[in-house]
């Protein structure tokens, strides 16, 4: 899979999408719970806004200095025994990745999920060579062997599906015959890969965060993958997006604590693993060959350009979680391996207008991603942005740009409409209770009255709330 | 500043870099100070006592892990126990690591005889000891420190201690010093951090872990047990 999932038009996917009613509800109950948990975690820790505050200034300071950092990383890991590719674009690092496997000689290697690697459409790469890639984590396996079914989620991938769905492709697909129990069909796949984990020769990952200080990369995950994928294989290649770095241990702290509250609401998943370079001699697991690839492919451009701040993203996947477009429309939609505001932002900027023009649209610019955002993307200004920018380039008539869009489609189907509002309100209510109240279904409903193409007010949204009560709003 | 054998395209991934940020490469970083020391804080006010509690409830109740409290003396009887309890069965097979904050061998010899305990062995073969390590229900670890906040573990690879212990069999048991809990990983961090200051290369592996593997990934119903252990017991000793 490559960036993008979908050759349909976008109009025609939301369309096919807001009818597949198991889509819409297992995409309304995991947006509820990652919301919930995500704020309680936040509100366990307290200053939360203070923490973003930190996040948000490291990850500019990361990229105003990205080449000073990027000689530091590089040259740690040469210093470690380990191999350092630079490139700049996904066909350099796909060239890379399968020059290494042909040395080595690969027949067999096991992915922990990535983006990245997703991004640079590594495993049509590596398949067209004869090798079997098998995807080690769970919703990233359901979706490999679902026929490649394409990704709704940048944390959960898989989670469009409901459990009995996933018990069909199992019995299908791998001659499952138990229950649709989700701890019967994890322990399927437990028994099922452990296989490949111990055949493999090489262990492929991404790369949350690289250490430029000591040339380590940070892994963060739950399941235990990512540790299989880089102990028994004997060759291990991390694939980084060339700004995710971190200058030391100090920082990592910090955007470690921001991104397991804020991508599961955990002080810390299950796993966060920092390997350095390939293991030492007189060590007997871990890999022999350690080799990270750092891929540009559009961050640069990105960098130069007003949507820098996106390249502060951790890929927690809040906004999406928040978001009362992707609630409608599920990840699918968005025609791209990114979805939710982080996709809508950052699939045009890596993909181009061509395929992406649409998702700038995919919002109503309530801004309640703004406020979640661990690092303090104004994410709601950038799908601005986008629009202004198609509309300086005259990329699309301004009619035709008004008609698209997820909204407005929901805006023609009252009853979806006001169907999806009272979800939406249940939802906030039970975050009211919680004692978290970010997220207030009426930003939508006020837009939804306007009917036009709304203008931001370039007010918080929480601001604007308060004002709200002030002027003796509802509490509904 | 040239590519060797082992690292390529540098120079030109970075020349077109700083073209776009319109300058030539940064021969230094910008000073940079955090606006907020939030980190610090957390649990500050905790005495020891505190935050081992902390410790144990949360990793009991969020994590789902056994928590035992011992002496240094009776580790191979609780080591004994919790393997007895947890698998019912003839023959338990028993993966240790050979860490000096052990105690000797001669102490895990004399356990119940249903146990098989099995060393970690450096010298031997590789798939030879990942083997032992597949085939073993439970695998035994000292861990480097704990972080309260999170109930986490941490734990480097050694000569001493493979990756393979902790990861393979079913079962984990970790044990810690009681001296060694940290409010979180800031403090954990802080210690690598000053590692890496002295130039010292950090161990191929260090692994922070809280509680044994699990997934969200069907339903967002969390399971316990996915490629990592199935279940984790933390045993602390309170006189170390
Ligand atoms: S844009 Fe912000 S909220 Fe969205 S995934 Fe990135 S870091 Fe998370």
């Amino acid at each position: 899979m490559s960036m993008k999932t979908s050759q349909q038009p976008f109009k025609e996917r939301i369309k096919v999408k807001m009818q597949d009613d198991v889509m819409r509800a297992s995409v309304a109950n995991a947006q509820e719970r990652m919301f919930g948990n995500r704020a309680r975690a936040a509100d366990a820790l307290g200053n939360w806004d203070d923490w973003r505050d930190m996040g948000a200034s490291i990850r500019d300071h990361v990229l105003e200095n990205l080449d000073y950092y990027l000689v530091q990383l590089s040259d740690k890991v040469i210093e470690n025994g380990g191999h350092v590719c630079f490139a700049k674009t996904a066909d350099e690092a796909t060239a890379y990745i399968e020059q290494v496997a042909k040395q080595k000689n690969a027949r067999s290697v096991v992915k922990s999920k990535s983006m990245v690697t997703e991004e640079i459409g590594l495993n049509q790469v590596l398949e067209r060579n004869g090798i079997k890639v098998v995807e080690t984590d769970l919703g990233e396996y359901i979706l490999q062997i679902d026929d490649h079914d394409a990704p709704s989620h940048i944390v959960a991938p898989a989670i469009h599906k409901n459990r009995r769905q996933v018990q069909q492709i199992f019995a299908d697909k791998l001659g499952y015959q138990g229950s649709d129990e989700p701890e019967e069909l994890t322990r399927f796949v437990r028994e099922h890969i452990r296989q490949y984990f111990v055949q493999a020769d090489i262990g492929i990952t991404g790369c949350n965060f690289a250490i430029a200080e000591s040339g380590s990369i940070a892994l963060i995950t739950n399941e235990g993958n990512a540790r299989l994928s880089t102990a028994l294989p004997k060759t291990h290649i991390a694939v980084m997006g060339m700004e995710r770095l971190v200058p030391t241990f100090k920082e990592l702290d910090v955007m470690v604590s921001l991104l397991c509250r804020s991508a599961v609401g955990l002080p810390l998943t299950g796993y966060v693993t920092v390997l350095t370079g390939p293991k030492e001699a007189d060590q007997l697991d871990g890999p022999e060959e350690f080799h990270l690839v750092i891929v540009d492919n559009g961050r640069s451009d990105i960098l130069a350009s007003e949507f820098k701040s996106i390249l502060r993203c951790i890929r927690c996947a809040a906004c999406a979680n928040t978001c009362p477009a992707y609630r409608h429309i599920g990840g699918q939609s968005y025609g791209s391996i990114y979805s939710g505001p982080i996709g809508a932002v950052l699939s045009p900027l890596l993909g181009g207008y061509e395929d992406f023009q649409d998702l700038p649209y995919a919002c109503s610019l309530c801004t309640a991603c703004n406020d979640v955002c661990p690092v303090k993307i104004p994410l709601a200004d950038l799908l601005l942005k986008h629009r202004e920018v198609m509309a300086n380039a005259k990329l699309t008539p301004l009619k035709e740009r008004l008609t698209v869009g997820a909204f407005q489609l929901i805006n023609k189907h009252p009853y979806i409409w006001q169907q999806s509002i009272r979800l939406g309100a249940k939802a906030a209510n039970k975050m009211i209770n919680n004692g978290d109240m970010r997220f207030k279904p009426q930003a939508v409903e006020e837009w939804h009255e306007t009917r036009d193409l709304p203008h931001t007010s370039h007010e918080s949204f929480r601001d604007w709330f308060a004002k709200r009560q002030n002027n003796g709003g509802s509490h509904d | 500043m040239t590519d060797s054998s082992r690292l390529q395209g540098r120079d030109a991934f970075l020349t077109a870099l700083t073209q776009k940020l319109g300058r030539p490469t940064a021969a230094a970083p910008t000073a940079f100070y955090l606006p907020q020391q939030r980190q610090r804080e957390v649990f500050q006010e905790y005495s020891l006592e505190q935050l081992k509690q902390h410790f144990v409830d949360y990793s009991r109740q969020n994590l789902g892990a056994k928590v035992i409290e011992t002496t240094f003396d009776t580790l191979p009887q609780v080591i004994e126990q919790d393997a007895l309890e947890r698998f019912d069965e003839d023959s338990i097979s028993l993966l240790i690591g050979t860490d000096a904050r052990f105690p000797n061998s001669g102490a895990f010899a004399a356990l119940d005889s249903r146990i098989q305990v099995k060393e970690w062995q450096p010298e031997e073969i590789r798939e030879q000891q990942i083997a032992c390590a597949e085939q073993a229900q439970i695998g035994v670890v000292f861990a480097e420190c704990a972080l309260v906040e999170s109930g986490t573990i941490m734990l480097k690879s050694s000569k001493a201690q493979g990756r393979s212990i902790s990861l393979l069999p079913t079962h984990s048991i970790f044990v810690i010093q009681q001296s060694d809990l940290l409010p979180r990983i800031t403090q954990a961090c802080e210690r690598l951090h000053e590692q890496a200051t002295q130039g010292h290369r950090l161990p191929s592996c260090v692994n922070f872990i809280s509680g044994p593997s699990s997934t969200a990934d069907i339903e967002l119903i969390k399971v316990v047990g996915v490629h990592g252990p199935i279940s984790a017991t933390y045993v602390i000793l309170t006189d170390q």
